[in-house]
């Protein structure tokens, strides 16, 4: 009953604040949230990835274009340490690339790209109930806003490593092992980011990226193949983005509704130490107005555990 | 796998300087001042221009809506209209009639189609869509000498050509209804035009309706609604106002601009407004206003006809043409923040 009650009451604050959103290029709502250990214990991710979006939409309509590009890579560093076996604090790094390639038919190719320090999260977690736990976070704004062309033009804010805003970041949580067979686990996750403005946008401007939702269901087991332990997972994520704002007016061809499959695999390399891959697949996408709408994204990287000396544990990283 | 890791240090690594990489560096001097250059979004070409696309007979445009609105052009006894919904899309048609090369311009966030003669510096190019905005206005660049012009201020403002001016080609705006009765027998740019695009759907929400700008402009002007469309004319650096308000009636009025005598003829209900330069013989004068359905909107004392392209289609002159000024129909916005001492014309006596 506490369960349902506190999904309701997060998914309220959720529907009742949920206007806008994106992501600033940054994808760190998609990766927050490492996994819940024991007191004492360091945990470290380092993800590379790439958000590829080539798939050019009219709401849920996929025109025959694919002249335009925008290309995402970040490196993503998080660590989180458990002060207690409840409470925990993540905090996670990004270097972003952002590009634009266009290359039209008959005619040379168009490419911008700016690369720098993106946004920075904090996310502070309490484990409420054994299975759910809920977080609050905020995302500052050190990547730089403000990068223009050799020439000095302005670039645009989705050109930008970050944000120039401060946001709030909800965060909740709940994971459950299955009751026959021990070792797979299901679960899901809600991040809600509420958006702060840039008010420098541009010199004298303000813009604020719309409010983004993620929720996530994913099952995740852990099979042995000879000495080999693997950890296969499968999610669906939707993303629900509200219109950016430019001075306070609603930013046309931003936004939208996505819903992506998102296979992955984990390999154990050692009590400490594992590698994943995974891959985000959209299965419906429905953008306002006209836009670039994913066409796939990878993420890959390392995960550490360092536990308190006494312990030992496995823990199973996050896939969502 | 760690290789994908290893590759995506070496992508991140190679970039480690903070400077934006561009291959179009858009360097050299600019007559508007470079922070107010915004970059619209879908990039260079990222809004495909249109090379000579397929038109068709009017009789058989099955996509447009009466009130839809469209750009005519006439040269000769040939003339062919551009509709919105096309240009929404595309903003730029590089087109030509016999030796006649010319550019319809259209900037869907100022509402203002403009017409250019293609042949810049004794050569004829084509003229593709930056990407780039002053004054919430599209930026076309010429695709000889990638140079890059303000569509309002009619000039190039950066690159090989940094301030010559095309030659000023006029076109008539109004509604698909009116051109239709006027110009059966006209073309009209078809929707297969080699890109997927929907022609049914206007790209940018209620952008048209609203008071909102997308980007911000230097000079905003609430005198009239922001989207309200008016007939501005430019001459002699002196810029003035037409409202359709002022032609609930056909019309025909008078007026001296930056010390030009200019003819202004307009109609709400068939949403059209023209200006042209008052130069006609005294032997020709008065003019006369024709409104009885056909092409003729005009009459002068010798009995010429006169379409509202400024053509003498019936009369002991017919061909010649009256001179166009520098006027097209756009949002009181957009002609306020390019030419902030603008005249508001409030009456026609």
């Amino acid at each position: 009953m506490r369960l349902i009650l506190s999904i309701l009451l997060f998914a309220w604050v959720v529907l009742e604040t949920h206007a806008q959103c994106c992501s600033g290029g940054v994808p760190m709502s998609g990766n927050i949230g490492l996994p819940a250990a024991n007191k004492g214990t360091w945990q470290f991710s380092l993800n590379y990835d790439l958000n590829f979006l080539e798939t050019l939409k009219a709401g849920s309509e996929v025109l025959d274009d694919r002249s335009r590009r925008r290309e995402t890579h970040s490196l993503l560093l998080e660590s989180g340490y458990s002060i207690t076996d409840r409470l925990s604090v993540d905090l996670f790094l990004s270097f972003v690339r952002q590009e634009r390639t266009i290359n039209p038919i008959g005619l040379p190719q168009d490419f911008v790209a700016t690369q720098g320090l993106g946004d920075a999260v904090v996310l502070i977690k309490y484990a409420i109930w054994p299975k759910i736990t809920a977080g609050f976070g905020m995302k500052l704004p050190t990547g730089a806003s403000d990068r223009t062309r050799d020439s000095g033009l302005p670039l645009n804010a989705d050109l930008q490593p970050g944000s120039g805003a401060l946001d709030q970041l909800l965060y909740l949580n709940y994971s459950t092992d299955v009751r026959f067979r021990p070792s797979m686990t299901v679960g899901s996750t809600v991040i809600h980011r509420f958006t702060g403005t840039n008010n420098s946008y541009l010199g004298s401007s303000s813009y604020r990226f719309g409010n983004e939702t993620q929720v996530t269901a994913s099952i995740a087991d852990r099979i042995a193949i000879g000495r080999l332990l693997l950890d296969p997972s499968l999610n669906l994520r939707l993303r629900i983005q509200g219109r950016d704002q430019f001075n306070n007016i609603d930013f046309p061809s931003s936004g939208g509704t996505f819903l992506f499959i998102n296979p992955g695999l984990a390999v154990v390399l050692n009590t400490k130490l594992s590698y994943q891959l995974n891959v985000a697949l959209p299965i419906y996408a429905h953008v306002n107005d006209t836009q670039l709408s994913p066409t796939y994204r990878i993420n890959t990287g390392f995960f550490f555990t360092l536990p308190r000396k006494s312990q030992s544990q496995f823990i199973i990283p996050n896939v969502n | 796998m760690p290789v994908m890791l290893l590759f995506a240090l070496g992508v991140l690594s190679q970039s480690c300087n903070d400077d934006a990489t561009t291959s179009s560096s858009l360097l050299g001097d600019w007559l508007i001042p470079r922070e107010r250059v915004f970059d619209g979004g879908p990039g260079k070409d990222g809004i495909p221009s249109l090379q000579s696309p397929e038109m068709l007979p009017a009789k058989e445009i099955q996509y447009l809506a009466p009130n839809d609105l469209v750009l005519g052009i006439k040269v000769g006894d040939e003339t062919r209209a551009y509709p919105h919904p096309i240009l929404d899309w595309h903003e730029i048609i590089n087109d030509g009639i016999g030796n006649n090369n010319y550019a319809v311009t259209y900037c869907p966030l100022t509402g203002t189609g403009i017409g250019w003669n293609r042949e810049v510096g004794g050569e004829v190019t084509t003229f593709g869509v930056s990407g780039l905005l002053f004054n919430t206005n599209l930026i076309p660049y010429d695709r000889r000498t990638d140079s890059n012009w303000s569509q309002m201020m009619q000039q190039s403002i950066n690159g090989e050509l940094i301030g010559q001016r095309p030659e000023f080609v006029l076109l008539v705006e109004t509604t698909w209804s009116t051109w239709q009765r006027m110009y059966p027998n006209s073309t009209v740019t078809s929707t297969n035009t080699g890109i997927s695009r929907n022609y049914g759907r206007y790209p940018y929400g209620d952008y048209r309706t609203s008071e909102d700008l997308i980007f911000p402009v230097e000079n905003f002007d609430s005198t009239l609604p922001a989207k309200e469309r008016v007939l501005g004319v430019d001459i002699n650096g002196t810029q003035r106002a037409y409202r359709f308000e002022l032609f609930e009636e056909r019309k025909i009025m008078l007026d001296n601009i930056g010390g030009a005598n200019v003819i202004i003829i307009g109609d709400r209900q068939d949403n059209f407004m023209v200006a042209f330069e008052n130069d006609l013989p005294q032997a020709r004068l008065p003019l006369e206003l024709v409104n009885d359905g056909s092409t003729t909107v005009m009459r002068d004392a010798l009995g010429n006809e006169y379409d509202f392209f400024g053509q003498i289609i019936a009369g002991p002159n017919e061909g010649e043409v009256l001179t166009p000024v520098n006027a097209y129909i756009g949002f009181w916005f957009a002609w306020a923040a390019f030419f902030p001492g603008i005249e508001l014309v409030t009456q026609t006596d």
